[in-house]
């Protein structure tokens, strides 16, 4: 489910980015103020668990496919809200980062989507209500399997509404829950099920680690406004952005301005104009007047021909592009330097 | 699993390679490289010759930094599903038809789903370019000098740390469950339930002796980081140069 990317658009990725930041700096400064330095190691070493515990794969019964752990909710259970976000984070950074899952832009998505549903919503909200301490076996799993559905199902929920905003794809957004959701409902199911078994293996080997942290509740309503805030500024701010392309022509449109305003050509704003057309040679995406120049007989024909101009105009300056980056990179490619030479 | 092993072993070395951008601080890399894919995805959906222009930047990495274009390849082809399924929906609901060839009609849904492919394609080239040219330590010492709470950035190093060990024992317990397992047979949830159980208390175990160490060796919240890089002159001309092209390419050409 890690989002990439190529499907993104900037607002919803800087909206993302800077949601998953703020919770990350409130976990960190909650996790400083209880001062608990134990759970340090541990919070590496889970972190490193979840990591080594995706890549352990399982038959699905009835499939023929095979699956694995995501986690989240079993590192809530362990270490946490708090603890958990951070440690969920890491491993995203370190995928993202060390592995190329996942974008850099898209990382705050990713963090959102991965971390903040498991360990904010579904642990306090759903597995804490019904499973309690874990004691009676059905309402482990009860709370196991429904915690683990609704955290992946908001995550994917997330995915196509971050998906949608970001506008690149054409997909309706009713087909593109309908197609996402009830898959993550049977990944869900199996996440469930077995973070379900993983915590009753560890209740009935080693209760003690099974404390779970009880700290989040104060500040529920906190993250719950802020990840409204997050959504809800990512959906009008996406929305007004794909609506108008370019805010400053939006905002100048309003005033009965053009699109784009002849403005004073004098001074050092003309100059720069003139230097622009000068060195630019495909200007505004096509051929300069002068090359390729042709008859026009009607709009239409100019239609095609400017269809035709742009295309070749930007294939042209596309190539001009790479065939500058070649010629850096082979300049740049230096011999690396032989280890243990005397300087 | 051994790629991701080798991986781990190898972010944990300062320069795996060397080449200019193994030598530029961290905190240059991360900023030219959000500053690249930001310009990127920020291009029109349809705008397919500019997007393909900015081709040009993970062209010059993976020269500089003498990536093999092999191994890149290979990974380029498991691209994400989840991407290629919503690429291809664009050229069945958006069929606006721009140009006609012998019989062939491009729409603007076939435009956009190759824009959605090739940015796609470049921003994994990019990431995987990056992922070659940064350690563990000097990204947790540029995250540090960018204002990163300590807690997120000794977590970090910890679980790099850790997630070599633990992974190497989670490949020893699936080596040692496949050679008993004939076909699927201990495959199933249940059993691999029992393993990851297991794999979790060696995991909290090895934590209370990582703990005691640590604490004999005077841990007190959080770990020291590696030497700080500085922001030289190389830096600031690569930032200056990538910066520009970006620009250029998105505004100007």
């Amino acid at each position: 489910m890690h989002m990439a990317d190529a499907l993104l658009s900037p607002v919803v990725g800087g909206v993302f980015w800077a949601a998953s930041a703020g919770l990350i700096g409130y976990s960190a400064k909650k996790i400083s103020k209880e001062d608990d330095i134990a759970k340090t190691p541990l919070m590496g070493v889970m972190g490193a668990f979840i990591f080594a515990a995706q890549m352990i794969n399982f038959a699905i019964p009835g499939t023929g496919s095979s699956g694995h752990l995501g986690g989240g909710l079993l590192l809530t259970a362990l270490l946490g809200p708090w603890r958990a976000f951070i440690t969920l984070a890491s491993v995203l950074v370190v995928q993202c980062l060390f592995f190329a899952d996942g974008g850099l832009l898209a990382l705050g998505c990713n963090i959102f989507n991965l971390a903040f549903f498991p360990a904010f919503i579904a642990y306090p909200f759903i597995f804490q209500k019904i499973a309690g301490k874990g004691e009676q076996p059905y309402r482990l799993a009860t709370g196991s399997i429904l915690a683990a559905v609704a955290g992946l199902e908001l995550g994917a929920f997330s995915v196509v509404i971050e998906t949608i905003l970001s506008g690149n794809t054409d997909l309706p957004f009713g087909t593109f829950a309908a197609f996402m959701l009830p898959i993550h409902l049977a990944i869900g199911l199996v996440e469930g099920v077995v973070t379900w078994a993983v915590l009753a293996f560890v209740h009935r080997v080693q209760p003690s680690l099974l404390t779970g942290d009880t700290t989040h509740r104060s500040v529920r309503p906190i993250l719950a406004v802020f990840a409204i805030a997050a959504l809800l500024t990512g959906g009008v701010i996406a929305y007004v952005a794909s609506e108008n392309p370019d805010g400053l022509e939006w905002a100048i449109g309003k005033t009965g301005a053009a699109e784009e305003p002849a403005g004073n050509h004098g001074g050092i704003v003309g100059h720069l104009g003139h230097l622009q057309k000068k060195l630019s040679f495909l200007p505004d995406y096509n051929f300069r007047e002068g090359m390729g120049k042709t008859v026009q007989t009607d709009s239409a024909a100019t239609g095609k021909l400017q269809v035709f101009g742009t295309s070749a105009a930007g294939v042209a300056g596309s190539i001009i592009v790479l065939a500058v980056a070649l010629g850096l990179g082979l300049l740049l490619r230096r011999r690396p330097h032989p280890h243990g030479s005397a300087s | 699993m051994t790629r991701t092993l080798h991986r781990l072993a190898t972010a944990r070395i300062a320069a795996v390679e060397d080449s200019l951008l193994h030598r530029l601080d961290h905190r240059t890399l991360l900023v030219v490289w959000g500053g690249f894919i930001l310009a990127l995805i920020s291009v029109d959906k349809y705008d397919i010759a500019r997007t393909f222009s900015f081709s040009a930047f993970p062209l010059f990495v993976l020269l500089v930094a003498r990536i093999a274009f092999l191994p890149l390849f290979k990974r380029l082809l498991l691209l994400s599903p989840f991407i290629v399924i919503t690429a291809a929906a664009n050229p069945f609901l958006d069929r606006t038809v721009l140009s006609s060839f012998h019989g062939f009609s491009i729409t603007t849904g076939m435009i956009s789903a190759a824009v959605i492919i090739m940015k796609a394609v470049m921003t994994l080239t990019a990431m995987l370019a990056l992922d070659r040219c940064i350690s563990i330590a000097g990204l947790c010492n540029a995250l540090h000098r960018f204002r990163v709470p300590a807690v997120f950035t000794t977590q970090l190093l910890l679980l790099h740390r850790y997630a070599f060990l633990i992974t190497s024992e989670a490949a020893t317990m699936i080596k040692a469950r496949d050679l008993r397992s004939c076909g699927r047979r201990g495959k199933g949830p249940r059993d691999t339930a029992n393993l990851i159980g297991s794999l979790l208390l060696r995991s909290a175990e090895r934590s209370e002796r990582v703990y005691k160490a640590m604490l004999a060796r005077g841990f007190s919240g959080t770990l020291p980081l590696a030497a700080e890089q500085r922001f030289r002159l190389p830096d600031a001309i690569f930032v200056t140069t990538t910066f520009t092209g970006f620009t250029l390419l998105r505004f100007i050409f």
